[in-house]
């Protein structure tokens, strides 16, 4: 019978250790090369993760919030007659939820615009003056004149760009057409307070903000709304917020849509930027894994006889297999730490000042991207190149030591 | 089990070798035929590619043979598996190689304890026992010297002790004295025969030194895979030898026997692939 033989942990890893010395400038070079692959795979990752963060912010705090209700099929039919007629029923529970930042009530329908025998095409907003600045950060947008003021109900803020279409200038008279929910074409007087500059084309081009209070006067709504606009406190309470109000709210009345659903181009973006990541990834992988299989290969080469005499005097060959293996797996793990060590240096370093592209700019304008990139090292991002590195590894490591195993001892014995 | 086979230590009978080069065949061994008794010290003398370390090699399980038996301390080890006979190596035979073959990264003593360790013994025991065969081959202040940072005859030294930590029965050498000097190539051959006189291990060791023919309490020699005299207590061998196995000369139809053997085996080993794939 064939009875079990052991080597304790201490002489697998005093030979593995002992055995990545033996050529100190080969497992140097190795190292080294691992060392900028996963630091540089880490720095990738945390610009990835930081403009994606800062884009996601943006685009999350310029205008959508983290979650919106609206009333049953408005967001397909843009029609007010899908309403929440009594908004109230659900925002008297917001201030019980410590995950809402703010919260608030906004009227959107699509009219004309005419200033001095220009019109064009707008998306009419109407919100609380005071409630938007906790869940948007539009009222920092006014690049001139000035933000909303509650009371004034004929107050008009227009986009940059369809301001700069309509030839419209501050105080201008602007008369704002639309249909009321019963569907009677009316229009009214607006004047012009502010301009606003959010960094979104598709807002700029578009938006014609007025009060809600003025808005509901006009076309008649009472109390209703359109949106219920939420912002969480943190990105990440996004979900919880949207099962919380799946849960309360019934399906047949109201829809509950998180942020990603709200932009779909931005939600691909992201997902893209999610993708292209990975690919990255694969490829300093790839090409990490190919480092270390040379260098395991190589020295398998090199020890062929001293592995056959091994075998020879009664070392199993999954002993082997394991000490070869393990030879791998300390070449990745000092690789690893040491790359986290000098990525996280970096990305320590140029958190706070960040990465300044202002003048690669033009490429910035769209999708809520800014010009100064700050480096973020997600927690997911850094499981993630973990995995990838100890998969490589375990690829890496497992073709040699299985090579080992099958050495032929008569062949190995005979080199000289 | 009779007086004569207790004491039987290796028994092979009609042992075959064959190795290809491509298609054409190179015999080894030839219908070797050898009984050794525990405790002898046989020297397997013979011009170099005359079978002997591929009988050695054979014997001591790290090469199969193409037809015959081997028993070793009566088992059959040509019936054995990979792992049974690393195992068996393990716990009844020691290597003796002519380039020392130490593992490089380990010190002397470690070299030692490492085949003890492979037994199960704890790594403090390992270490007990490589110091006492250390002491035996009187290079234990050397211990913690690693591979190259000893000299040849050192190295041989060690690789004696480590052959003895597991106390084997048999230990099996191969041309232990080649790389050393004669004045060091002597002081080991005393010092294996003395551990044979005292342990009682079977030595069997492959060797054209003289110093080591002389201190063989049996030598056979063999020529082109053949037996061709065997003496016992015999340090001086007769000048001529009849050499009676003219393999280089085999007859056509051996030949042709063994190409058609080699084909099948390969073909077998193709389908088995095949299928794998």
């Amino acid at each position: 019978m064939v009875s079990r033989t052991r080597l304790g942990p201490l002489t697998y890893f005093a030979l593995a250790y002992r055995n990545l010395l033996r050529n100190r400038r080969r497992t140097t070079i190795t190292l080294l090369t691992m060392i900028f692959g996963i630091a540089t795979l880490t720095l990738l990752s945390a610009l990835n993760d930081g403009w994606l963060s800062q884009m996601k912010t943006n685009f999350i705090l310029s205008f959508t919030g983290h979650v919106q209700i609206h009333a049953k099929g408005f967001e397909v039919s843009q029609n007010l007659r899908d309403q929440i007629s009594n908004p109230e029923e659900i925002t008297r529970f917001m201030e019980s939820y410590p995950e809402i930042f703010g919260w608030t009530e906004r009227i959107r329908t699509s009219g004309l615009a005419s200033v001095s025998g220009s019109s064009a095409g707008v998306q009419i907003m109407a919100t609380d003056p005071e409630q938007e600045t906790w869940v948007t950060s539009m009222d920092q947008s006014v690049k001139s004149g000035r933000w909303l003021q509650p009371g004034m109900t004929n107050d008009l803020l227009l986009g940059l760009t369809i301001a700069q279409n309509l030839g419209a200038e501050l105080g201008d008279r602007v008369v704002l057409m639309t249909q009321r929910p019963s569907g009677e074409m009316i229009s009214e007087v607006f004047y012009l307070r502010g301009i606003l500059e959010t960094g979104a084309p598709q807002i700029d081009r578009t938006l014609a903000l007025i009060t809600l209070k003025g808005a509901q006067q006009w076309l008649q709504m009472q109390q209703a709304v359109t949106d219920i606009v939420i912002r969480a406190d943190e990105h990440h309470q996004t979900d919880k917020l949207y099962r919380l109000f799946a849960q309360q709210l019934s399906e047949n009345t109201y829809e509950i849509m998180p942020w990603q659903e709200l932009d779909p181009m931005v939600r691909q973006w992201l997902e893209f930027s999610d993708a292209y990541g990975l690919v990255i990834l694969i490829v300093v992988i790839v090409l990490v894994l190919t480092e270390i299989l040379n260098t395991m290969l190589i020295s398998l080469h090199e020890r062929q006889k001293e592995l056959g005499v091994m075998i020879a005097i009664g070392t199993k060959p999954y002993q082997l297999f394991f000490m070869l293996l393990l030879e791998a797996v300390l070449l990745i793990l000092i690789g690893a730490i040491l790359g986290y060590l000098v990525a996280g240096l970096i990305v320590y370093a140029l958190a706070d000042s960040g990465i300044d592209l202002t003048g690669y700019s033009n490429a910035f304008e769209f999708f809520y991207m800014d010009p100064v990139i700050h480096p973020q090292l997600t927690q997911n991002s850094a499981i993630k190149i973990l995995l990838a590195s100890l998969t490589a590894t375990l690829l890496a490591g497992i073709y040699p030591a299985w090579k080992a195993t099958r050495l032929s001892l008569s062949q190995a014995l005979r080199i000289q | 089990m009779s007086e004569e086979n207790a004491t039987t230590i290796i028994r092979t009978s009609d042992l075959h070798k064959c190795y290809w080069v491509g298609t054409m065949p190179y015999p080894a061994l030839h219908g070797i035929n050898l009984e050794i008794k525990a405790g002898e010290f046989v020297v397997l003398a013979g011009r170099s590619g005359s079978g002997k370390s591929t009988l050695l090699n054979i014997v001591g399980s790290l090469e199969s043979a193409d037809r015959g038996k081997v028993e070793v301390l009566n088992q059959d080890i040509l019936g054995m598996t990979g792992d049974q006979r690393t195992q068996f190596r393990l716990d009844h035979i020691g290597f003796v190689f002519q380039a020392y073959n130490l593992i490089r990264v380990l010190s002397a003593r470690e070299n030692v304890a490492y085949v003890c360790q492979l037994q199960g013994k704890s790594r403090q025991e390992s270490m007990e026992i490589a110091n006492h065969w250390l002491h035996q081959v009187e290079i234990e202040h050397l211990g913690y010297r690693r591979p190259d940072q000893l000299s040849g005859g050192q190295q041989q030294r060690v690789a004696v002790a480590r052959a003895l930590a597991t106390e084997p029965k048999i230990i099996l050498a191969d041309e232990p004295t080649a790389n050393l000097d004669s004045i060091t190539g002597r002081h080991l051959v005393e010092l294996m025969h003395s551990l044979n006189e005292r342990l009682g291990t079977t030595f069997l060791i492959s060797s054209h030194d003289p110093d080591v023919k002389r201190a063989a309490s049996r030598l056979i020699k063999l020529s082109d895979g053949c037996i061709v005299n065997d003496w016992d207590e015999s340090p001086n061998p007769p000048a001529s030898l009849a050499i009676t196995c003219p393999l280089r000369n085999l007859p056509f139809t051996e030949r042709m026997r063994l190409f058609f053997k080699h084909r099948r085996n390969r073909q077998t080993e193709h389908n088995k692939t095949s299928r794998r794939s």
